[in-house]
């Protein structure tokens, strides 16, 4: 047996991608303070804590976890498509093989690794009922 | 063509032609994995789709990064004269290659995957730091590295080690996006880029030649003309009036907008300059030029000293309620609340102060600081 075959799966997967991309919203949010514009690293910075937030309740993931998640998958979906309408408006290539990785999959993936990630209440079926007490 | 094809830009943001075999290697491989994983139960090619899906996540995620890798590097190898550096790709890929073999044979995975995948990904910060640009064929490949590497280093639940393992990955991840941005910058001087622009700066393509002598009394005749039309405006207030936004200065380069003089039609006229650039002096502000831009987007400038005079614009320039925020990150990401311009309109810089090295060009923060006593 090799040593990881003990993890959940989609959680595991969950946290690897978040903790990568957590570390990528607060490194480019962190640019921006070297471009001298520190009011642009407020949202990256609240992104990046929200996430660290959620990551260290990964095994469990509350609901105020899932919600912060999905803002912040959502916020970066919702910039790459305004990305892409601002290059098909403008005539220009669309997204790049990078853009399209860590803007569009990575999100959708976490979304839906998420979904996964989120047992279900166990609800007694009718079987259980009659036979439950044996 | 679209507008951004008329222009050099940094590879950071394109595949250059010595990668384009890889991107055709990792298509091939995609579809491969697609065929396997279509293979009629009992044949040898399901057999190795099955031993694959049958690994636990974190095995598994080490295993498709390594031969998403080993691709890529395969790829690199048809791409490129053959050489030292050949070899090396050739080497990278067998390695990666006989990694995969082992984590599906049921061995030590964390230290395999690990031990090559960090490998690989401290070799590209090395070749990076050392002056070598990347571009999105590598950038992709150390992309998934990274995400296999963080498979290999993602703790067990409750393990010793946890909180080392989840630093080591956010340490990898930041190292990786901060040597891209060296590399980025380096401007080349690698294996085989040439020199290149740095990243969010987008050049014309030109022959590389000498002025003329036309050109050095043309050239030397406009910046006459604009350091007279500009005289007034050392005086921010005449600015000002003029309808310039001034804002606070304090940078070097503060750049101050007229919107009036935007798409007025005037091209390069020495009295009507779209935008003034102001330094913060020790003793208020000091002009330190003019930004000249053209009306549309994919016009060209008017090289009126010919290579004394190249235009540029920005590509991938990150913008967000509170103005520019940067350039596309190596890992493709402006920073969140941003998007991202894929390019702008063409621009040329004139400056009048005293003895500028380079008068239509760039001048550095040091130079600026020196002549205006900082």
């Amino acid at each position: 047996m090799s040593e990881g075959m003990c993890m959940t799966s989609p959680q595991l997967l969950l946290r690897i991608i978040l903790i990568v991309q957590a570390t990528l919203l607060g490194v480019s949010g962190l640019e921006s303070l070297v471009l001298g514009n520190p009011l642009a690293l407020l949202i990256p910075g609240l992104a990046t804590a929200g996430l660290i937030l959620a990551i260290r309740r990964i095994d469990r993931i509350p609901t105020w976890s899932r919600r912060v998640i999905r803002m912040v998958e959502w916020t970066v979906l919702v910039t790459a498509a305004i990305n892409l309408l601002l290059a098909i408006f403008m005539n220009q290539r669309l997204l790049e093989p990078v853009v399209i990785a860590t803007q569009v999959v990575a999100p959708l993936a976490v979304l839906g690794l998420l979904k996964r990630s989120i047992t279900p209440p166990v609800v007694p079926t009718r079987k259980d009922l009659v036979h439950g007490s044996r | 063509m679209v507008p951004v094809d008329q222009y050099l830009i940094s590879p950071l943001y394109r595949i250059i032609d010595e990668h384009q075999a890889a991107a055709a290697f990792l298509v091939i491989g995609a579809l491969a994995f697609w065929w396997a994983r279509k293979a009629s139960p009992g044949t040898r090619r399901a057999h190795l789709y099955t031993a694959f899906s049958q690994l636990s996540p974190g095995p598994r995620t080490a295993t498709a990064a390594m031969a998403f890798s080993a691709v890529a590097h395969l790829g690199l190898v048809f791409g490129h004269e053959p050489n030292l550096l050949t070899l090396g790709y050739l080497a990278t890929a067998a390695v990666m290659a006989y990694g995969v073999r082992i984590v599906m044979t049921g061995g030590r995975w964390r230290r395999w995957s690990a031990g090559l995948l960090g490998g690989s990904l401290a070799a590209f910060a090395i070749a990076t730091v050392g002056g070598t640009a990347p571009d999105q064929i590598a950038m992709l490949t150390k992309l998934a590295e990274l995400i296999g590497l963080a498979a290999a280093l993602s703790p067990e639940p409750g393990a010793r080690l946890a909180r080392a393992g989840t630093a080591g990955i956010v340490i990898v991840t930041a190292a990786l996006s901060i040597s891209s941005w060296a590399g980025a910058f380096s401007s080349g001087g690698g294996h085989h880029h040439g020199e290149v622009p740095p990243p969010a700066v987008a050049l014309p393509y030109g022959v590389d030649r000498n002025p003329t002598a036309d050109e050095i009394l043309a050239a030397a005749e406009l910046h006459r003309r604009v350091v007279e039309a500009l005289a007034p405006y050392r005086d921010p207030a005449v600015a000002a009036q003029a309808g310039y936004k001034i804002g606070d200065i304090t940078t070097l380069d503060h750049h101050a907008d007229n919107p009036d003089f935007k798409k007025d039609g005037r091209i390069m006229d020495p009295a009507y300059p779209e935008t003034l650039v102001y330094a913060a002096g020790v003793n208020g502000p000091v002009l330190v030029g003019a930004m000249f831009q053209m009306d549309e987007l994919g016009d060209t400038g008017p090289a009126i000293g010919g290579p004394l005079t190249v235009w540029h614009a920005h590509d991938h320039v990150c913008i967000s309620f509170t103005g520019i925020t940067g350039a596309v990150s190596p890992l493709g990401a402006c920073s969140l609340g941003s998007v991202a311009i894929p390019i702008t309109n063409e621009m040329i810089h004139v400056f009048v102060l005293d003895g500028a090295p380079d008068r239509f060009g760039e001048l550095s923060d040091d130079w600026i600081k020196q002549a205006i006593g900082f």
